[in-house]
């Protein structure tokens, strides 16, 4: 159970820090 | 296209649409049965296999291909599976997405009814399970019975207009209602508000129920703990079974690809459908990953954590036994005695079917939307026309299943032919179009333009190979333990020949749809290929439109 759900938090929680804060392509200096 | 195409108007705004249409009751009330009947934690080792080989790879799949035909104009399947197919056979196998999300629409507005249904008799206090506690489990399956008048076809609409069907109107309009006003103003709104208050919403039950103890002194027994354990330990299936001897068993195998299926809404018509409104410069690659998660998430964290601990703690594993093979008699049957013994129980009974209601509305309108989407281009009509048309088609699926409510049988036909294996044909079709016609390579390239998150290297192969394998032993084994007693079971009832003939009808009127717009959709195909072609990305060959 700990295993199971803390593997999906700590994924979801990654994804949503990696989508607040990736840069966007249309930002100034965006490198892929 | 001389009409303005629809967007999305934030990054946070698609992924939780995307989200929203993956998270429904399935997450909180058919995975906790799920796991706790099929070997508990160790279903989660064949849970997390198809989540990596079959869910997120036709996940991304879908939200390339979405993306890439969206790009071109295209927003409905049979016309992006047209685009990307090269062949006006693939146009027609597009009407399989339509079927899938129109028709389980017409059963899953019901279910979103019983929802909403539920919670307002816990607002405003009209569940009464009598005083006698022996008798709570007995009167809360009666109550459900007449609820939704599983004694008798045609009881819900009997004696005059009954509650749930009140309740389906209501639903119903508001649904349509938010369709209509379009994808940015109407879903990304409403996903918006209903994502984080449904988190809100299972947040606030998961602390209740977490922090239950032992409620009942005479069953000592009867703690969280021991529920978490009732759910998560590893347990053989068959009794003299290791604790792991699950993992050997086929079933444990298909009832965990069927949960992904089912909780990540691949194969239903969906997400090619929402990514095709993303913009050129938008990424495919962490939406697709994050949508997944969030589902994920709620689903083992909130729907893993509460209803079955909750259950076990107040009517202990043999009251829970009988209902773990299904989600209505979890969540609508055993559940409110739960909340009858709750201390609070009406208010947090409230909030979990208003959360399963929120849940249920971001997916219903999901369903909806590919269907709008194919009728505004096929007919190249308003949104308005397309609406009445769809309610027109709907309406009276959905009153075929209220109809014929006695044992469920309508619904569960429609779910085993259309939830079940519709769905598996799709994605199958869909990993065929997107690996070996469109490209895996070419799809790969084309997602890492915008990409937020470097594509696995592993992914075409995966694309390629494991993942038609993996779906061809799922499909193979899904076939053999559950087609020869459904195709058996008609000759019980008839209700499951007009069901199937309802969907027959259905997928009939929407091909000749198909086919009405099949040239202009060619035309346009030729169209956007070119200028495709010109921009580096083209792959629709004129000739063979």
């Amino acid at each position: 159970m700990l295993v199971s759900c803390g593997t999906m938090i700590v994924w979801t929680a990654w994804c949503y820090y990696r989508v607040l804060t990736a840069p966007h392509p249309t930002d100034p200096g965006y490198t892929p | 296209m001389a009409k303005k195409k629809e967007q999305w108007s934030s990054r946070l705004g698609v992924i939780l649409a995307v989200s929203g249409s993956a998270v429904g009751i399935g997450n909180f009330l058919r995975f906790p049965g799920n796991v706790a009947e099929n070997g508990g934690g160790a279903f989660m080792i064949p849970y997390f296999c198809a989540l990596i080989f079959l869910a997120v790879p036709i996940c991304w799949a879908e939200w390339i291909m979405g993306k890439y035909a969206g790009q071109h104009g295209f927003s409905s399947y049979p016309a992006i599976f047209g685009f990307i197919g090269r062949r006006a056979i693939w146009r027609y196998l597009g009407v399989i997405a339509l079927v899938v999300p129109i028709v389980v629409f017409m059963y899953y507005i019901l279910v979103e009814a019983w929802c909403l249904g539920y919670a307002w008799a816990y607002l405003t206090g009209s569940i009464d399970l009598g005083t006698d506690p022996a008798a709570h489990s007995a009167a809360s399956t009666q109550f459900f019975k007449n609820y939704v008048g599983q004694e008798k076809d045609g009881a819900v609409l009997s004696g005059g207009i009954q509650n749930c069907v009140w309740f389906w109107a209501i639903v119903f309009v508001f649904n349509f209602w938010i369709i209509y006003r379009g994808v940015a103003k109407g879903i990304e709104t409403f996903c918006n508000i209903a994502m984080p208050l449904m988190t809100v919403c299972g947040i606030i039950v998961l602390i209740r129920v977490l922090t239950l103890g032992t409620p009942d002194p005479a069953h000592p027994e009867r703690s969280v703990l021991s529920g978490l354990g009732f759910m998560w330990n590893p347990k053989p299936t068959a009794e003299g079974g290791s604790s792991w001897a699950a993992l050997a068993d086929p079933k444990v195998w298909l009832a965990a690809a069927g949960q992904i299926f089912f909780t990540l809404s691949v194969g239903f018509g969906v997400i090619c459908n929402y990514a095709s409104y993303l913009k050129k410069n938008d990424d495919v690659v962490l939406s697709g990953m994050t949508a997944t998660a969030t589902n994920e998430v709620s689903e083992v964290c909130l729907g893993g954590l509460i209803t079955i601990p909750a259950a076990f703690v107040f009517l202990g594993a043999a009251g829970l036994a009988a209902s773990l093979g299904s989600s209505f008699a979890l969540g609508f049957q055993v559940l409110p005695v739960v909340f009858m013994h709750m201390p609070g129980g009406r208010f947090f009974g409230f909030i979990w079917f208003f959360m399963l209601f929120l849940a249920a509305v971001c997916s219903s309108l999901s369903m909806l939307q590919p269907a709008i989407a194919f009728l505004e281009e096929s007919l190249h009509i308003g949104r308005r026309a397309s609406c009445a048309i769809l309610g027109l088609v709907t309406v009276p699926g959905s009153l075929f299943v209220i109809y014929f409510s006695k044992g469920l049988t309508a619904l569960g036909t429609i779910d085993f032919w259309v939830g079940s294996l519709l769905v598996f044909i799709l994605a199958t079709l869909e990993v065929f179009l997107f690996a070996w016609v469109f490209g895996a390579e070419r799809g790969a390239a084309y997602a890492r333009e915008g990409a937020q998150m470097r594509l696995p290297r592993s992914f075409t192969f995966m694309i390629k190979y494991v993942t038609p394998a993996y779906l061809l032993f799922v499909f193979s084994a899904w076939a053999i333990y559950n087609l020869p007693g459904e195709i058996k079971s008609f000759q019980e009832s008839n209700v499951k020949l007009y069901s199937v003939l309802m969907i027959a009808g259905v997928t009939v009127f929407l091909l000749m749809l198909i086919g009405i717009a099949g040239k202009r959709w060619a035309a346009e195909s030729r169209e956007a290929a070119s200028a495709g072609s010109r921009g580096g990305f083209g792959g629709a060959s004129a000739s063979e439109m």
